[in-house]
């Protein structure tokens, strides 16, 4: 999994974060590390898709929160997924 | 690096950074900073001008583009001159002046100029020098095999009421002045030989040949035509630049939906 809006979305499904936070934890959990362009290309597009919300900071870097549509679509994202892992390991065992 | 990603950042439409530009920044001080980084922020800054542009704005800036990539390719393309000569075998009560007769000395004549002696001759007199930098990195005879297939053309042109042919002597090279000595040395070597064969056979064998036209001194390159080049780029990039706005167009659309 390398799209970015899915791994921010799944960085945040556990709490609120800022970009490097999320840049760190998408690096742990996906080995994927996003440059700070592309994650903020998609930090911007969440935003206007209503998925994720800023946290009201006085810190420079400014926490971000998923929304409750947000969890709705990578929920729908993480079953259709999984649904495609399960059934691509499956032809492998029967192949 | 660091203080170049900064820089690089700036490149964010205004709108954009009044809303983004403190975290993006904050970000980048964070972070240890990688080529990758730069490039990320780079094309970052690129799409959202791009989301900011109207159409007419994308269809210019993609058309400039394309014609300033298409002009950096024509200047930095070599010219090419081609210089050209043509000559004509005339029926002068010779045996051989009838036109299958011509054919064969043209061929027989065509065979020794192009041969790897004259040619190589021709590369490697003083006056010319030709080719020197790929005769630094390849032995002569490849050189003259590029000569032959590349640069030098004779041609059959067919003359008026299908007689006697008459027939066309050219040579390209990057410098007009050396294009134009080589097709004169060409037309000279086939002069001398025609003379060498056929004189032996009676004076009315070496007046068959006449220069219809003498080497030229080519005055505009061959290639590249560096205003019709850019013109191209001009016009693929604005047709790029209406494809990008067509996928736009189609992405916001299917975002709506």
């Amino acid at each position: 999994m390398s799209d970015p809006t899915l791994l921010v979305l799944a960085s945040l499904a556990d709490g609120e974060k800022h970009g490097y936070a999320m840049m760190e934890d998408i690096q742990r959990f996906a080995n994927v590390r996003l440059g700070p362009g592309t994650l903020y290309g998609a930090i911007t597009r969440l935003e206007q898709r209503g998925w994720i919300r800023p946290v009201d900071s006085c810190d420079r870097r400014r926490p971000y929160c998923i929304t409750g549509a947000g969890r709705e679509y990578l929920q729908t994202q993480l079953t259709s997924l999984d649904h495609m892992v399960k059934t691509a390991i499956r032809r492998l065992k029967h192949a | 690096m660091r203080q170049l990603i900064h820089w690089t950042a700036r490149l964010y439409p205004a709108v954009w950074r009044d809303r983004y530009g403190e975290e993006l920044d904050a970000l980048i001080e964070d972070i240890q900073p990688q080529w990758e980084d730069l490039f990320s922020i780079l094309l970052g800054a690129l799409r959202m001008q791009m989301t900011t542009w109207n159409y007419v704005k994308i269809v210019t800036a993609v058309a400039l583009a394309g014609a300033l990539v298409a002009g950096v390719f024509a200047f930095r393309t070599p010219e090419r001159y081609v210089s050209t000569a043509v000559v004509r075998f005339t029926p002068g009560g010779h045996a051989d002046s009838d036109r299958q007769g011509a054919l064969d000395r043209l061929v027989e004549l065509q065979q020794w100029v192009l041969s790897r002696k004259i040619l190589g001759e021709i590369i490697t007199q003083p006056a010319l020098n030709l080719y020197p930098e790929d005769r630094k990195k390849m032995p002569l005879e490849d050189v003259v095999e590029n000569m032959r297939n590349k640069a030098l053309r004779f041609q059959l042109m067919q003359t008026q009421g299908g007689g006697v042919p008459a027939f066309m002597i050219s040579c390209e090279y990057p410098d007009k002045y050396k294009a134009q000595a080589v097709a004169r040395e060409l037309l000279n070597r086939f002069l001398k030989q025609s003379i060498a064969i056929h004189g032996k056979q009676g004076p009315s064998a070496v007046e068959n040949l006449v220069i219809l036209d003498p080497p030229n001194l080519p005055q505009r390159p061959l290639f590249p035509n560096r205003p019709m080049i850019v013109a191209v780029g001009l016009l693929g990039g604005a047709l790029l630049g209406l494809l990008a706005v067509l996928v736009r167009r189609s992405t916001l659309h299917s975002q709506k939906t």
